[in-house]
């Protein structure tokens, strides 16, 4: 397999100039059909809420069952019941290879469980991670369910967890009902490199489910890095997933070398993202041609893909000061993110001026930039009278399903239009 | 070993390893900017800022290539008259992007998109190519004076009837001007 790196930038800078910026396209071409290693585990909420409304466990079993029979004969498989401690619902020990009889004898044991305890996410994704252990050659995942906020550890405690499950597998995340915290359960997700989301019914539990696992199933790579090359005294202001969601990759970096360092992607599949890379290097004279970063996609040591980002510097105005559509499209759904989680916290909060101004300023950003869905949920939390202008009003009566699916869904973008 | 304009060893040969210059050349790129398929608008990065087009998607894009044909005028010329074909041919490409265009002599400061002003056989309004129903382009005479002809064939065509235009085919108006229809695929 390869992938195929295209680069959408304006490389022409004034005289002085530092800053490039380049939305770089990776698509995943030649897949093999051949299935891959794959190791995946489903960790279930067993807290005690579980059982009010009872529909929740109920619901929660069902998709636990469908993710199951969604898995592949042969994928290495175990099922966590996570309360204020995590124990294994099945296999007894480590992960079991998925035939009809382990997914039988599976299923049975998950119809078995009952609710009780508390919520301790750290102490799950710990088991989880141990449960991976020697499955390192695998596309390793894991299904995270939760109804609560994280209640019985300390903070602290799930921040270390995470620390050490880095890279250690990929983790999506549900919050079914809406008792739970998004902005923890997006720091699991985004930590993990997998996708948080709300399952506001219970009802929507099993085809979710069922599409998460299809979704890791349809992975044939694991642990792709994104290397950047810089050149000497230049300095990385960010590398940011833009597309299907945002994703901050800039803390994640570890250093390979004087010039250059890696970013974490995770698994692929047959799929395409956009990433958005802002590099400020050390003007050259105009004239001068630069390579301002070398993006390469890698598995292990071998290089897949590469593509270059370039600076020229140019005393002809009519060069530098086109604006790429890319670059000015994926900077809109950046800040049409922010000014929606600053909108929902000041509207928690009360500052209700500031609300309707963050809210306002996303309808407007979500309107430009055609992202629909978006738009769609915006208009759930608030009255629009101007999508234009971003004049709106905050509703008097939001559901808080409503109000969390629009703070859950803020990071999801819509892809730079197609002529 | 590459060894760039700042003296850095380098071992990758485009672009110097340490500092990122450009291996070899002093020289400034040339603008990397086409034309774009659709609307003729210069392009630089995927999309045509001026009409969006995504350069990844291929598109079928028309054009009128205008010129001054020796053929045709041997044809409809006859020797009473004192008609000259035009010693300076310039071929004219015109891309043809949508709604109407307009093929005709300038009349009261009115420029027709095909402009034939100089040959004396062209009505100031003498045809007019319209984006077909199915995403091709036909050809319509209003009613020239003198008609117009397509291909080989000697009869003018029917008054008012759009004829639909295929890649290659040739539009004849007036004492020497040819209009070549060209259709082609274009990433």
């Amino acid at each position: 397999m390869s992938f195929q790196v295209d680069v959408y930038q304006n490389e022409y800078l004034p005289a002085g100039a530092r800053e490039v910026n380049a939305i770089v396209t990776v698509t995943a071409t030649g897949l093999t059909t051949s299935p891959t290693a794959a190791a995946e585990v489903i960790i279930i909420d067993c807290s005690g809420s579980m059982e009010y409304p009872r529909a929740k466990l109920v619901a929660a079993k069902q998709a636990t069952c469908a993710a199951i029979d969604a898995l592949r004969d042969g994928v290495a498989f175990a099922v966590v019941a996570g309360t204020d401690t995590a124990s294994t619902v099945y296999p007894s020990a480590g992960l079991v290879a998925a035939s009809q009889r382990t997914r039988r004898e599976a299923k049975a044991a998950v119809q078995r469980l009952k609710a009780g305890g508390g919520t301790a996410i750290g102490s799950w994704l710990s088991l989880a991670s141990t449960l991976f252990r020697g499955h390192e050659d695998a596309l390793r995942h894991a299904i995270l369910l939760t109804d609560g906020r994280n209640e019985h550890e300390k903070p602290a405690h799930l921040e270390r967890v995470l620390a050490e499950c880095e890279g250690r597998f990929v983790c999506d995340c549900r919050g079914v009902g809406t008792d739970w915290e998004v902005a923890e359960l997006r720091k699991v997700s985004t930590a993990l490199l997998g996708t948080v989301d709300i399952v506001a019914d219970p009802a929507g539990l099993e085809a979710d489910f069922q599409a998460m696992t299809a979704d890791a199933m349809g992975k044939a790579v694991a642990d792709v890095r994104l290397r950047l090359w810089t050149p000497q005294g230049a300095k990385v202001k960010f590398v940011k997933q833009v597309a299907p969601s945002m994703v901050d990759l800039t803390g994640k970096r570890a250093d390979t070398g004087p010039r250059h360092g890696d970013y974490p992607t995770g698994s692929w599949g047959s799929e395409s993202r956009d990433y958005h890379v802002c590099v400020e290097v050390n003007p050259a004279s105009v004239g001068d041609v630069m390579l301002a970063g070398r993006v390469s996609l890698l598995v292990g040591d071998e290089v897949l893909g590469q593509g270059m980002v370039k600076a020229v510097w140019t005393d002809d105005e009519a060069l530098s000061t086109r604006i790429s559509k890319e670059v000015a499209h994926y900077t809109g759904q950046a800040e049409l993110a922010g000014v929606i989680q600053e909108g929902m916290r000041a509207r928690r909060d009360g500052d209700l001026d500031r609300a309707t101004a963050k809210l306002g300023r996303a309808v407007k950003l979500a309107a430009e930039s055609g992202n629909g869905d978006t738009a769609a949920l915006l208009a759930k939390v608030v009255d629009v009278v101007d999508p234009v202008t971003g004049t709106v009003r905050l509703k008097a009566k939001v559901t808080e399903a409503d109000a969390m699916t629009l703070d859950t869904r803020s990071t999801k973008t819509s892809r730079v239009r197609r002529g | 070993m590459a060894t760039c304009p700042e003296g850095h060893d380098s071992p990758t040969d485009d672009f110097c390893d340490v500092c990122g210059r450009q291996i070899g050349a002093v020289s400034t790129v040339a603008v990397v900017e086409k034309p774009c398929p659709v609307c003729g608008d210069p392009v630089v990065g995927r999309f045509c800022e001026g009409c969006g087009h995504d350069s990844t998607v291929s598109v079928t894009t028309w054009t009128a290539v205008v010129v001054a044909d020796r053929a045709h005028f041997d044809s409809v010329s006859s020797d009473d008259e004192e008609l000259v074909f035009p010693s300076e041919q310039r071929e004219r490409v015109i891309p043809l992007v949508d709604g109407e265009v307009h093929i005709g002599r300038r009349s009261a400061g009115v420029a027709p998109d095909i402009d034939l002003t100089g040959d004396p056989g062209v009505s100031h309004r003498h045809a007019v190519l319209r984006p077909g129903p199915t995403g091709g382009w036909t050809l319509t005479d209003p009613g020239s004076t003198n008609g117009t002809t397509v291909n080989d064939d000697p009869d003018a065509i029917a008054v008012d009837v759009p004829l639909p235009l295929r890649d290659g085919d040739r539009i004849h108006v007036g004492a020497w001007t040819t209009i070549t229809i060209r259709a082609g695929e274009h990433a």
